[in-house]
This record gives C-alpha cells, structure tokens and sequence, in this order.
C-alpha cells in the first residue's frame, strides 16, 4: 500500500449558476508575483489536463509587458478544439502556499470566467508539489514536499 | 461527523476533543487555548491552522451563523469564497470591468488591467484578488471531448 502525506486541504468552490444548478470547482489561488515586487492574487483553475499554466491574454500587464503577444510563439491545442491556438510564453514568479516558484506560463486567449483567470498546469509547478484530487469529497490535498 | 486531516502541536488532543462528543464551543476555546487559528465554514465544517478541514459537519446547521459572527473571516479563506458568493450582486455591478478584491470587498475597479493596477498602487493595497466581470453569460461546464466541423 502507498500512503503519502499532505498538510495542505485546499476546499472547492461552490457556484450557483443562473440557471439554479450548482458547480464545484477546484480553484487554486496563487500570488503572481510583478516584475517590481508586487503581487496581485489570481484564481486558477486546477487543470491537470493543461501542460503549461495558462492565463488569460490581458493579464499581460502582470508580467510586465506592454502586449501580450511579444513572447515566443507556439500552438497548442484545447479541448474540444479541432485546430491549434496561439499562445505566448513567458516566465512569471508564482507563489502557492508560500512557496515561490519562477515559472513558464502562457497568455492566450481563453473563455471569460469571473472566478478564475486561467488553468493552473503541470510545467515546472507539479514537480514542486503533490496533488491528490478527491472528487467525492470535493478536495484538492496538497503536499509542499512530494 | 468525518475527521479528516489534524496536523502539527497538539494534533492527538485535537482529535480526542473533536471525537469527545464535547460541545463545539468547547472544542473550539480548547483551539484557542492551544494557539490554533480556526474557522468554521458556511457548511459548518471546522477549518483550522492551513485551513484544512479539521471535522466534516463538525457544526449543527442552525448554530453556523453564530459561530461564524464571532470570527473574522481568514483572508486566505475569505476572498474567492466572498466572490463567489456576491458573484450576482457583483455582475450587476462590476459588468465588464476589472475588479480588485481585499477584505470582502471590492476595493478598486476599472475599465482595463493597467488602470486597475495603477489605482492599486496608489491606494498602497497589498495583495488584492483581481478579477474581470465578464458582459457575457458564464459558461460553466468544460468538457475534454472532439468537436467536429
């Protein structure tokens, strides 16, 4: 049997939605931390199925840039999507449960959510942490040493 | 009741409290006076310490409202949980604007990031949750699945 630890519980949110139903969504929320030393907090959306985090395209002044699109090109392809989209890479500074990790990320333009800015994905960050993702019990269990 | 994780100074005594069939009151002066941050969730759920779950349904229904009165809400817990719960009052509001969120409030707002931003700056916040209210209808559901064309 494998037994892992983890100190960390991070609950999901519970949304009512205008037609009455209810989401739960495993949001993650990190601190982006600016090129002059401030952070803004940013909702994610837990996504193990996106290989880079991924913000929306108009965060881009967060990183301090003056056009989303100036980064390394690449296409990467979405789900539900026959055809590859665009994005731009960049690094960022993100800090999850106090630990800051400098990080790749991609701007692209994604659907608007009010209750997350973009898909927190594997690249660099799952390496510095361990998830377990618990359905059933609506939790995100997480360990700053995998 | 469901006792999930315990962690750190006092963990074994938390948990003999938590299963003691003691008063939640009293379990929750027995956290203090160990120095254990706590909060008692909308649901009742007991969060302590790195706001894990301390005891599924640790509180009855019809007392979660007068516990929760008496303890300020965490910011670390409070800010996602307070927009999505205000998230109607917010879109009637805050349509197509960015916002910026501290303290169960939403302290600046503007009409793109950079404005936003430099309000921030000068009002001297610290650590706001930024968001955009989006004009259109948000679509919840995501699926992983091909769509033809």
């Amino acid at each position: 049997m494998v037994t892992k630890t983890f100190e960390h519980l991070i609950r999901f949110y519970q949304v009512l939605t205008t037609s009455g139903a209810t989401v739960w969504l495993p949001l993650i929320t990190v601190n982006l931390i600016q090129p002059n030393g401030n952070r803004v907090a940013l909702p994610l959306l837990f996504d193990t199925g996106a290989s880079t985090t991924t913000l929306r395209h108009d965060l881009y002044p967060l990183l301090g840039l003056s056009f989303w699109d100036a980064g390394q090109p690449l296409d990467v392809s979405t789900a539900g999507g026959a055809n590859p989209v665009t994005a731009y890479r960049y690094e960022a500074t993100l800090e999850l449960l106090g630990k800051a990790i400098q990080c790749p990320v991609h701007l692209q333009i994604l659907p608007q959510n009010p209750l997350y800015m973009g898909l927190f994905g594997r690249e660099q960050i799952f390496e510095e942490f361990g998830f377990a993702f618990w359905e059933i019990t609506r939790e995100l269990h997480v360990t700053l040493t995998p | 009741m469901q006792v999930s994780f315990v962690a750190g100074v006092g963990a074994k005594t938390i948990l003999q409290s938590v299963t003691s069939g003691l008063p939640p009151e009293e379990i929750l002066k027995t956290l203090e006076s160990y120095g254990v941050e706590w909060y008692v969730t909308q649901k009742g759920d007991l969060m302590i310490r790195y706001w894990q779950v301390g005891a599924e349904d640790f509180i009855p229904t019809e007392r979660i409202a007068t516990i929760r009165e008496t303890q300020p809400v965490p910011p670390e817990a409070s800010t996602l949980e307070w927009l999505s719960g205000h998230l109607k009052e917010i879109k009637a509001r805050y349509n197509n604007r960015w916002i910026a969120v501290l303290d169960n409030e939403v302290v600046a707002d503007a009409e793109n990031l950079p404005v936003l931003l430099q309000q921030v700056h000068d009002a001297n916040i610290k650590n706001p949750l930024v968001s955009f209210i989006p004009e259109e209808p948000t679509i919840w559901a995501t699926a992983y699945g091909h769509q033809d064309f």
